[in-house]
């Protein structure tokens, strides 16, 4: 059956079916479709979208659950909404939650009990938001991982990138301003520590959070602020972004990584309509399906064992959602700086953690892409995705970063970690004090060597095939082990994964590792001191290929 | 079974809870003649306590050299292993030894809890000989704790106990390698005891400070908070976001690359 | 760039599967721009070549039984729904604290959302034809005719709108656009006091004063001399005090050391009777901070691990925080009642630019 004959879209212009004929669906559905193409000329694009292509890679779909974990978060939002009070006005509770029962607090705490315990199917919405929550942001960076080791964002998706980078960190903002809504004694605590972020901003800082919390702390602003920063303002400037993202990806059709077939101007995978359609659809319940089970069977933000907001009260162990605990910890990992000069008080030990780390990391990734891009030289489009390991020196700065960004969110639970396993608190914070320094680097260098030894091993399995481990002797005398060659399937993946042509030709080199440094318009010699830097970091980043020998020349082994 | 096998290095600090301190003449004495004795590494255990005349104190004054003396001193007096029990009073000993953190296993910067070494009686042996030493909170009785006001008991709770033993009781981190212990296995008695004889570096909340009835409240609210259920399914350890994080990525992430692998598999 | 590309226009044909034309060597990343035009059909981006490398369930059983597969989901997805209703109307809210609500309506829901996704998914998987589609990808850059044409457009614009003839409209126009936004930003300032005065002064204004009593942040009863155990400590505020949340700079703990424990001429000028008071909001980052250890005397802040000695005039021994914490004067009046002999002599809480 792999000879049915292809049907192209090409074909000859058909003609219209008349209204009259088919089935009355299918009438209904003509007349619809009529009727908006004829204001809106919709058909040409309405054709081209259903026969829109999409690669088949199980990691495309990454960027789906966050996707879709943002419709869950739209419609569960939507119910939260109607019954949560934005209001630090102290009440009295009376609800049936006994060991709250005649406790003053506020109106937002008050409701959230109301909503959890005497709305049926409350504290279900409650934790099916917050899961998605968490998943929406976990999606993101999973995402964002893909993305990074694999070169997405390289042109032409540079712009998608830095969406990307926005989307992330006001997903951080939209989380962190949600769980600070029900007012308990967990989430005060965690804005009390935002509330000494903000302030430690030198010369505007007390500006700012007077301004932002309507004085001193906690004020009465702050919650009906954040209310309508959580459900307007962040959500409205998310659906923009979201649907730019979108409409991007949409444009530019999707990356894939290179295989059989697949080249930089072409897309091999199921149509979006019905194929693809059918799957993302399926993946949406999937995603809901799975924050409902959450939901169902794993508790949340328990925020009446939490109890309500006091500014006299804390708990040991005191974190904040995830997304947030790397600041957490960089807060904690901190040596004691303080500067004062001149009547004024630099708040190192809250700015450098707060501010300045976060703020290095963010910028950091949105600039990524240029760096990469200016260091390589590469002014190319790449529609086809590199795997990590030919990547050795970006793959590399992605480990390192990441394990950076692991030791911060390890530190941010140190003391559940002490507690958990007995150990000292100061001597797991002196540990992770180190490590943040010495294990980023060594992530570099053993990421870096592992890509290596992939490509290398990688080339001999193309070049020698597999080791059956029979040895045999030959007539001189000389022991060799039996290798096969790869399935030809196989080779041609390989081969078009390591970047061979079709015809076994070995990855142009020249100038630069992907061959692009020509596309300047030769090479010249550099000038200025930037020019000076660009060339060293490009001395860095080129690591030169293994040398890869051709597959189709038989080595000399093998003639023995 | 009931001696300290492994040496114990000193406490400390081996001042706490000398308050009240009155001891009486014979109490000198005894405590003279037994740091002589110590001196002098005396190996027959001189008796003089025995003057007391009530049997049990007797019996109990014999588990005590058989079991806690080699580090607190052949009569309570503290040494440089062990505080000086005199004054600490016969909760104290009920709580540390009821819970099994006393008789030391080995030393470390909290004494953890485990199965007790002795039974409830010689428990109370032991109790009432160390509270015959000097004055001392007593072992509280009729803890009628149902009945106690619990929305009370939480304010109390949240203010003078959560900031270290977490806010469902779960425990929590001290400083260097020191925890306040989880109170899912304290029974009432022994939440009360610690609160009044302040055991390791808990602090002591003495009935003037929280009262007996503010106690029980706190007593009940722990009590119910620990029984009741988790309406939202799973506690994940009652400790916080960080195994929520944990749930996020391995269970929710983790099904769902899964599912991605599924629909992206061929066939 | 574009002439780079190879230009035997293998690129802009269609694609089969595994076409490429033999002998030709292709560089692996196309380089630079490709000629548009001589590819209609890769500049409306359509499909050009569909074929199936696979096919359908083999055979009709085949087929047949991935249709139960996928039927039988929807079925359990309506069931479930139907589940859902049922249980929403018959399980107790406050049984179980609403536990069993919770696992119940939770799990018809997750069941019923997951048996119609995979009835999807095995639908598209199993019924659906398995095609491989190849479509070419257009480019994502205009001809630079077109390029061209909308630069002379715009700067034709510009040129008519006359920016650089007019000066006096376009200084004008810079001047509006200038002050404009000052409307809005002075509609902000309402947001919240301007925090001048009370920094600058000997810092900020806690509740406390000269002879306020020290009440318990809970009962709000004051404290005497003898309430406190050795070894014991309070949260403390000061009298009268209304929402703590009102005065959350107030808090501050009360602790009784044993005789000749406090180690700092300073701290025990300031005590009474053995007693501190010191503020219990963090210098680094303000949580309340009384995880106290009556025999080290340290005090920890579950947050960030800052750990005070309270003993050494609250020095800091680890952790992120600067400063000690500030302590608070107190005397015994002669009813034996705690008092303040006067409010915080420095800012209590983080640090802030305006601090001394």
């Amino acid at each position: 059956m792999s000879d049915h004959p292809t049907t192209t879209s090409e074909s000859s212009p058909q003609e219209l079916v008349p209204l009259s004929e088919g089935s009355p669906p299918e009438r209904a559905t003509r007349t619809t479709l009529r009727y908006v193409d004829d204001r809106l000329g919709s058909a040409n694009f309405l054709k081209r979208s259903m026969d829109k292509v999409f690669p088949d890679h199980w990691s495309f779909m990454l960027g789906e659950i966050a996707l879709y974990s943002f419709v869950i978060l739209l419609l569960s939002g939507v119910y939260l909404s109607l019954f949560f009070h934005a209001s630090q006005r102290v009440v009295v509770y009376d609800g049936s939650y006994q060991p709250l029962r005649g406790v003053s607090m506020t109106d937002a705490y008050a409701s959230t009990l109301h909503l959890s315990f005497d709305v049926r199917g409350g504290l279900l919405m409650r934790q099916i938001h917050h899961w998605a929550a968490l998943l929406f942001v976990t999606s993101i960076v999973v995402h964002m991982f893909r993305v990074f080791f694999t070169g997405a964002f390289r042109k032409p998706r540079t712009i998608n990138w830095h969406i990307g980078v926005g989307l992330m960190v006001l997903a951080i903002l939209e989380g962190f301003a949600g769980y600070s809504l029900p007012d308990d004694l967990l989430s005060g605590t965690g804005l009390r520590i935002a509330y000494s972020v903000a302030e430690s901003i030198p010369v505007v800082g007390t500006y700012v959070v007077y301004f932002l919390f309507g004085g001193d702390y906690p004020g009465q602003d702050i919650i009906s602020r954040l209310f309508i920063i959580h459900v307007l303002l962040v959500p409205g400037i998310l659906l923009a972004l979201i649907s730019a993202h979108m409409m991007i990806l949409w444009h530019q059709k999707h990356t894939d990584f290179p295989g059989p077939g697949k080249t930089e101007h072409n897309v091999i995978g199921t149509k979006f309509y019905p194929g693809f359609f059918l799957k993302t659809n399926g993946f949406l319940f999937m995603v809901f399906g799975v924050c409902a089970a959450l939901a169902a069977f794993a508790q949340i933000n328990p925020v009446w064992l939490y109890g309500p907001y006091d500014a006299g009260q804390v708990s040991a162990g005191s974190q904040p959602d995830w997304y947030i605990l790397f600041l957490e910890g960089s807060l904690r990992m901190m040596p004691n700086w303080e500067t004062h000069l001149w009547h004024h008080t630099i708040s190192w030990n809250i700015l450098i953690p707060g501010v300045v780390i976060p703020g290095i990391m963010f910028t950091l990734m949105a600039v990524y892409p240029a760096i990469e891009s200016w260091v390589e030289k590469d002014k190319g489009f790449h529609n086809l995705l590199d795997r990590p390991r030919d990547k050795p020196v970006r793959t590399g700065l992605g480990v390192m970063s990441l394990t950076f960004y692991m030791v911060l969110v390890i530190a941010g639970a140190n003391d559940i970690l002490a507690s958990t396993f007995h150990w000292s608190l100061q001597a797991t914070t002196w540990v992770l004090r180190v490590l943040i320094i010495v294990l980023p680097p060594i992530a570099f260098k053993i990421t870096k060597r592992i890509c290596l030894g992939l490509q290398h091993h990688d080339a001999a399995l193309l070049h020698h095939g597999v080791e059956t481990g029979i040895i045999r002797r030959l007539p001189s005398g000389a022991y060799i082990e039996v290798e096969e060659p790869l399935a030809p399937q196989k080779a041609e993946t390989l081969a078009a994964q390591i970047g061979y042509d079709h015809d076994g030709h070995p990855p142009a080199l020249a100038g630069s590792t992907n061959g692009h440094a020509a596309a300047d318009g030769g090479i010249s010699r550099p000038v200025g001191a930037l020019a000076k830097t660009r060339s060293k970091l490009e001395s860095f980043w080129d690591e030169p290929r293994e040398d890869i020998p051709d597959p189709h020349v038989p080595d000399d082994a093998e003639h023995h | 079974m009931v001696s300290v096998s492994s040496p114990d290095a000193p406490e400390p600090t081996p001042r706490r809870r000398i308050r009240k301190r009155r001891i009486a003449s014979l109490g000198i004495l005894v405590a003279a003649l037994g740091t002589i004795g110590t001196l002098y590494a005396g190996l027959a255990p001189s008796g003089s306590a025995a003057s007391n005349s009530d049997p049990s104190i007797a019996r109990g004054r014999q588990l005590f050299l058989q079991g806690c003396a080699s580090c607190h001193g052949l009569n309570a007096q503290g040494g440089v292993r062990a505080p000086s029990l005199i004054g600490v009073g016969a909760a104290a000993v009920d709580f540390r030894v009821g819970t099994g953190r006393m008789p030391l296993q080995q030393h470390g910067p909290e004494a953890p809890r485990k199965r007790p070494v002795y039974n409830n009686a010689q428990i109370q042996l032991l109790a009432g000989y160390v509270a015959s030493l000097g004055a001392g909170p007593a072992i509280p009785t009729n803890l009628n704790y149902q009945s106690a006001d619990v929305a009370f008991g939480g304010s109390l709770f949240r203010t003078n106990c959560a900031q270290c033993h977490n806010f469902a009781g779960s425990g929590g981190a001290l400083t260097y390698g020191k925890y306040a212990p989880s109170l899912s296995e304290a029974t009432p008695k022994q939440i009360y005891e610690a609160m009044i004889t302040g055991p390791e570096n808990m602090p002591v909340f003495g009935d003037k400070e929280i009262t007996p009835a503010q106690k029980l409240a706190i007593i009940s609210y722990i009590r119910t908070i620990k029984t009741e259920p988790n309406p939202g399914g799973a506690g994940l350890g009652r400790v916080g976001p960080v195994t929520e994080t944990a749930v996020a990525w391995l269970v929710g992430i983790g099904a769902l690359v899964i599912v991605t692998m599924w629909i992206g598999s061929r066939a | 760039m574009s002439d780079e590309t190879p230009t035997g226009g293998q690129d802009s044909e269609t694609n089969v599967v595994d076409g490429h034309e033999p002998g030709q060597p292709k560089p692996r990343r196309q380089i630079g721009r490709r000629p548009v035009a001589e590819n209609p059909s890769a500049a409306t981006g359509q499909l050009t070549e569909r074929s199936y490398s696979e096919d359908v369930a083999e055979s009709p059983r085949e087929t047949t039984f991935a249709e139960l597969q996928v039927a039988a989901l929807f079925l359990a997805g309506t069931v479930m729904s139907i589940a859902f209703v049922v249980l929403y109307v018959t399980v107790p809210i406050h049984h179980d604290l609403g536990q069993l609500s919770n696992y119940a309506l939770g799990g018809s829901l997750a069941l019923a959302l997951l048996a119609v996704g995979a009835g999807f998914i095995i639908w598209a998987k199993k019924l659906l034809p398995h095609e491989k589609a190849v479509q070419d990808r257009h480019d994502f850059h205009s001809l630079p005719a077109d390029e061209a044409a909308a630069e002379a457009t715009f700067f034709q614009g510009v040129d008519d709108l006359g920016l650089g003839r007019y000066k006096i409209l376009r200084r004008s126009l810079l001047g509006v656009l200038g002050l404009l936004p000052i409307p809005a930003v002075l509609l902000a300032r309402d947001l919240g006091p301007l925090p001048h005065g009370s920094l600058r002064a000997t810092g900020k204004i806690t509740a406390w004063k000269a002879g306020d009593r020290l009440v318990d942040s809970v009962t709000k009863i004051p404290y005497k001399l003898g309430d406190i155990e050795i070894g014991g400590i309070a949260t403390v505020m000061p009298e009268g005090f209304g929402d703590i949340n009102d005065e959350a700079l107030a808090p501050t703990i009360l602790i009784r050391f044993g005789p000749g424990q406090i180690k700092s001429s300073k701290e025990l000028k300031w005590s009474a009777g053995n007693h501190v008071a010191y503020s219990k909001v963090c210098t680094h980052a303000g949580c309340p901070i009384s995880l106290y250890e009556q025999q080290s005397h340290h005090l920890l802040c579950p947050c960030h691990q800052s750990t005070f000695d309270m003993s050494r005039d609250a020095k800091v021994v680890f952790g992120p925080a600067a400063r000690p914490l500030p302590q608070l004067q107190i005397y015994i009046d002669n009813q034996g009642y705690f008092r303040a002999r006067g409010p915080y002599s420095q800012p209590v809480g983080p640090s802030f630019w305006e601090r001394r």
